[in-house]
């Protein structure tokens, strides 16, 4: 049986001026990455700062007055629901676009596992903004279907919310049993080899 | 060229091999070696502003280096695999006992390169320190356990390897 023998030609790696040219490029290309970035999260916060003037203009400042009162306690709801969603989605894209490999393995591997795990807590954190935005949309169709009486209209529409709920957090658990479930199995796996 | 990219250009320059010789024990192929050694390089670049000299740039370099290679196991995870050959330096003292002869030598080092394959992901990660020569101390500070443990695994690990290619020695 013949063992390997590293040959330096057969690696994967270039030579001296292709290493140079290589390097270049990299630094080119990761430059662009930072920019394109940067402009990404600035791009996203004032499409953030936007949407929160526009509609609170629209929907709790316009003057106009066909708007009646429950018409803009409606607009606050979903306003305040859209800037804990802006709020939530900051904090998540920082938390996936700033991995930091130069910790520990252990702490690496911790990181990891928190940040791909599927939790309830989470779900704690999203549930101001979906009680908002049902309070808004019942807020403003209550006084839309005046044939029904207000219980039914309550349930009416409660009937139709909480199943859009329950499936769009089925959804996405599904997309995290598919993407991010084996990621995060993997990271507690390591770490319990690397705790034995 | 800003101070980000200098600083990563001569952190490149003054690591180069040793980044290879890492993306050379943990990668299968020369295809994936070159894969690895550009994810460390974009990572290094991403963890460039978090050096702020606590650990020492060897240190810091191979916590990069191990965590990138077991980020790159982790997504096609059964393909990490740790190869050492002839050259590799260090390789004599994980063998049970030197070697004259070149063909022996060679077919202990096949041995050992199956029997440290079947390790688990982290003892092979060690080893690979191990291999590359880093003190105890090192190797604690990489993978982030206390130096007696750290001391305590790679011991374990030696043991276990030296019994395994012992089982060999008898079976040939």
């Amino acid at each position: 049986m013949k063992t390997e023998m590293h040959n330096p030609a057969s690696d994967g790696f270039a030579s001296e001026n292709d290493n140079f040219n290589n390097l270049n490029a990299l630094v080119i290309r990761l430059r662009k990455e930072d920019d394109s970035l940067a402009k990404k999260m600035r791009n996203l916060k004032w499409l953030y700062i936007v949407m929160i003037i526009v509609y609170s203009g629209l929907m709790i400042l316009n003057p106009d007055p066909d708007l009646k009162l429950h018409d803009r306690i409606s607009g606050f709801c979903y306003v305040s629901a859209f800037i804990i969603f802006a709020v939530l989605f900051k904090h998540k894209i920082r938390d996936f676009s700033k991995v930091d490999y130069s910790v520990s393995s252990l702490e690496m591997l911790a990181r990891a596992a928190h940040r791909y795990r599927f939790s309830l807590s989470q779900f704690f954190f999203v549930l101001p903004s979906i009680l908002l935005i049902d309070a808004g949309f019942s807020i403003s169709l209550f006084h839309r279907l005046t044939s029904l009486s207000p219980l039914n209209r309550i349930l009416i529409l409660q009937a139709f919310y909480i199943p859009l709920i329950l499936v769009s957090g089925f959804i996405g658990y599904l997309i995290w049993r598919r993407k991010h479930k084996p990621l995060y199995e993997n990271a507690k796996e390591l770490l319990k080899e690397l705790k034995e | 060229m800003d101070n980000k990219e200098e600083k990563f250009r001569k952190i490149i320059s003054e690591n180069k091999d040793r980044l290879k010789r890492i993306c050379r024990y943990f990668a299968p192929s020369a295809e994936d070696q070159k894969d690895m050694y550009q994810e460390i390089l974009i990572n290094i670049w991403k963890s460039l502003e978090s050096f702020r000299g606590e650990a020492s740039i060897g240190t810091w370099i191979y916590r990069i280096a191990v965590n990138t290679s077991l980020d790159f196991a982790g997504k096609s995870y059964k393909q990490m695999k740790l190869n050492i050959d002839i050259e590799t330096p260090n390789v004599k003292n994980l063998l049970i006992e030197e070697e004259d002869n070149h063909l022996l030598k060679e077919q202990q080092i096949q041995d050992l390169k199956i029997h440290l394959n079947n390790l688990g992901i982290i003892d092979k990660a060690i080893m690979g320190l191990v291999l590359d020569d880093l003190s105890t101390r090192e190797i604690a500070e990489i993978i982030g356990i206390t130096e007696s443990n750290a001391r305590v695994k790679i011991h374990r690990i030696k043991e276990t390897l030296k019994e395994r290619m012992k089982g060999d020695t008898y079976e040939n």
